[in-house]
């Protein structure tokens, strides 16, 4: 797909959706509660950005996934995430001038303040239904894009559809004649874009790459709030100081002559617990083996989905949507009933650097589970085994490999800790970055997952495959781990 | 064998990591310095010089250094397979794995393909920059 094609279909699907919603409306400041961040103001104009169908749909939209299927609280939405987003942004926007420094006195408060808010209530809005569930599936549509436009390379799908959202004709007409013509503030919605998908122009705008990186940088808005609204929504217990945080934000002008958002160093604890915390929601939540399993399924039901063709597909449904999804194939219905009543497939073999006698094949494993046509391969494969070998019956439809990609830790090089006269990243005064990632390591598994009945057939056929495909030999605990 | 018609197409099938094993493998090193972002930065200045090689990391460039999802996650699988690896608690060298043989066969992959001498010119640049 071409950025032409999509920025097409982009702008059909919002003058569509805008359509839907009362675009007359200019209402006032509002007050909003948040479970999270307690009561906070939002301006007039901004609650007509949230009040949009673009930021309405989010109230439908997961912010977890299918977590809550094994979390049972964790059923926050991407609305609220959107929310706290906009009220951490405008905090660190506040914190930063009510600094003092010398770098942001010729920079308009005002500017910055508005334009990081409409980022972070804009940040969201090109989330698929189950957020991360369907990015997987459309996500490879935009692979060309990525590669052609050096704006959106480090950008995920997500990020790509808001960006794109922002930064649409019907989205400008509403900001000129809404925004700008009837509140007078000035958004900029190429700024906006840029923050979203976190480019920072070098030319264009030098003096405002902090603000780029309190929307998408190494401890932005967007990670403060998941990381304590998931913590929160799943009743797993992790603090993070982020008032102490908000005290130590500061800025400085790196050697390229960009002004960089900075944390003094007495924040470094600050910081070193929101990567633990990471860390730790990664491993306890995001690659939980049953969230995983449940996602497989998921996926399935996009992949085999007969409505769904282009990322905009995705934009144009949410969570309720998708159990009602139109497919002809009985696969798919069974999927919905497995995800709507809880009946998940089980672990069959296990997959990590523990369970292999020759762990150094495991990188080519991971490789070949992220290909879908060599996990189709892989599959049919186990299938026939199964039916030849140990004359049982193994449905290819029921039977998943998943290997999770792995947990980005950038935080710590990307960090910029100030101290007189100087400044450093974060990994200069302590490997934190390293130190996750040996856990992280340690803690990786990938599965092959079935139905409960097929579980033993799928254990044995499985192992067979991969250790022939990859000249690997699995040990005792690939079956032990799965609690078979 | 099972799964043995499988293993013909997988060991055909060039990934980034075998771009980068190769490479690592070509240099003849033992040892990889891992502070101030090295393999990010490295790989980055690599690219400009042969595009066509690392056509499938995509860079950060807004950050303080540039940074690769793509190479992040190579590293990532070569760590957890055990082919780079790290001490505790200083992490500042990776100690190369050539025994295991999967570098070995990422650069004879490669080499299959034609890219022999890019691969070759890469791991002197990597020689070079480690020196530095």
């Amino acid at each position: 797909m071409t950025e032409r094609e999509l920025r097409l279909e982009i702008d059909e699907y919002v003058t569509y959706v805008l359509s839907l919603g009362d675009m007359e409306s200019t209402p006032g400041a509002k007050v909003i509660h948040d479970s999270i961040h307690g009561t906070s103001m939002f301006l007039g104009h901004e609650i007509a950005l949230i009040d949009l169908p673009i930021i309405q749909r989010l109230r439908r939209i997961s912010q977890t996934d299918v977590a809550s299927l094994v979390f049972p609280a964790a059923n926050h939405n991407r609305f609220e995430h959107t929310v706290g987003v906009a009220t951490i942004a405008g905090s660190m926007v506040e914190s930063l001038y009510k600094r003092g420094n010398p770098l942001l006195s010729n920079i308009d408060k005002d500017y910055t303040y508005h334009n990081c808010r409409a980022a972070a209530i804009l940040h969201d809005c090109g989330h698929g239904p189950f957020s991360h569930s369907s990015e997987y599936t459309f996500k490879h549509w935009l692979k060309d894009i990525k590669r052609t436009n050096p704006r959106l390379a480090a950008a995920s799908a997500h990020e790509i559809l808001s960006f794109m959202i922002a930064t649409s004709d019907p989205m400008r007409e509403y900001n000129e004649r809404v925004i700008k013509g009837v509140y007078g503030v000035d958004i900029d919605l190429d700024f906006v874009g840029d923050m979203i998908v976190g480019y920072v122009d070098k030319t264009k705008r030098p003096d405002l790459a902090f603000a780029v990186a309190i929307i998408n940088g190494a401890f932005d808005a967007d990670k403060l709030d998941y990381i304590m609204r998931d913590a929160y929504s799943t009743g797993i217990n992790m603090p993070l100081d982020l008032p102490r945080l908000m005290y130590t934000l500061d800025v400085l002008k790196d050697a390229e002559g960009l002004t960089r958002l900075a944390i003094d160093s007495s924040g470094v604890s600050s910081l070193e617990g929101i990567i633990f915390n990471k860390m730790m929601l990664t491993a306890t939540i995001y690659q939980h083996q049953k969230v995983r399993c449940a996602g497989c399924v998921l996926r399935s039901v996009f992949a085999k989905s007969a409505s769904l063709y282009s990322p905009c597909d995705f934009l144009r449904i949410t969570d309720d949507d998708v159990f009602s999804l139109e497919s002809d194939l009985p696969e798919v219905k069974e999927y919905i009933n497995i995800l709507r009543n809880r009946i998940l497939p089980k672990r069959a073999l296990c997959i990590s650097p523990r369970t292999l006698e020759n762990p150094s094949a495991l990188g080519r494993i991971i490789n070949a589970f992220g290909d879908e046509g060599i996990r189709e391969k892989l599959t049919e494969e186990i299938c026939s085994y199964a039916s030849v070998h140990l004359s049982h019956e193994l449905p290819r439809e029921f039977v998943w490999l998943d290997c999770p990609p792995h947990a980005v830790f950038k935080e710590a090089s990307q960090c910029i800790i100030k101290s007189p006269g100087e400044y450093m990243p974060l990994t200069e005064i302590f490997p934190v970055d390293d130190w996750v990632r040996t856990f992280s390591e340690s803690k990786y598994h990938g599965f092959v997952y079935t139905m409960p009945c097929h579980r033993e057939a799928a254990y044995a056929s499985s192992r067979a495959v991969l250790e022939g495909a990859f000249g690997v030999k699995f040990n005792d605990l690939a079956r032990r781990l799965c609690k078979l | 064998m099972a799964g043995s018609n499988l293993k013909a197409m997988l060991s055909a099938k060039i990934t980034p990591d075998d771009i980068l094993g190769a490479v690592i493998y070509a240099s003849g090193l033992g040892e990889l310095t891992k502070k101030d972002s090295f393999m990010h930065k490295t790989v980055y200045r690599m690219k400009e010089e042969y595009p066509s090689v690392f056509g499938d990391f995509l860079f950060d460039e807004s950050g303080i250094s540039p940074f690769s999802e793509e190479l992040d996650g190579v590293l990532f699988r070569l760590e957890t397979s055990g082919i780079l690896s790290s001490m505790n608690p200083s992490h500042s060298t990776y100690i190369v794995n050539t025994a295991c043989g999967e570098l070995e066969s990422s650069y004879d992959k490669l080499k299959k393909v034609g890219f022999e001498e890019d691969i070759k010119l890469c791991g002197a640049v990597l020689r070079d920059i480690s020196r530095e």
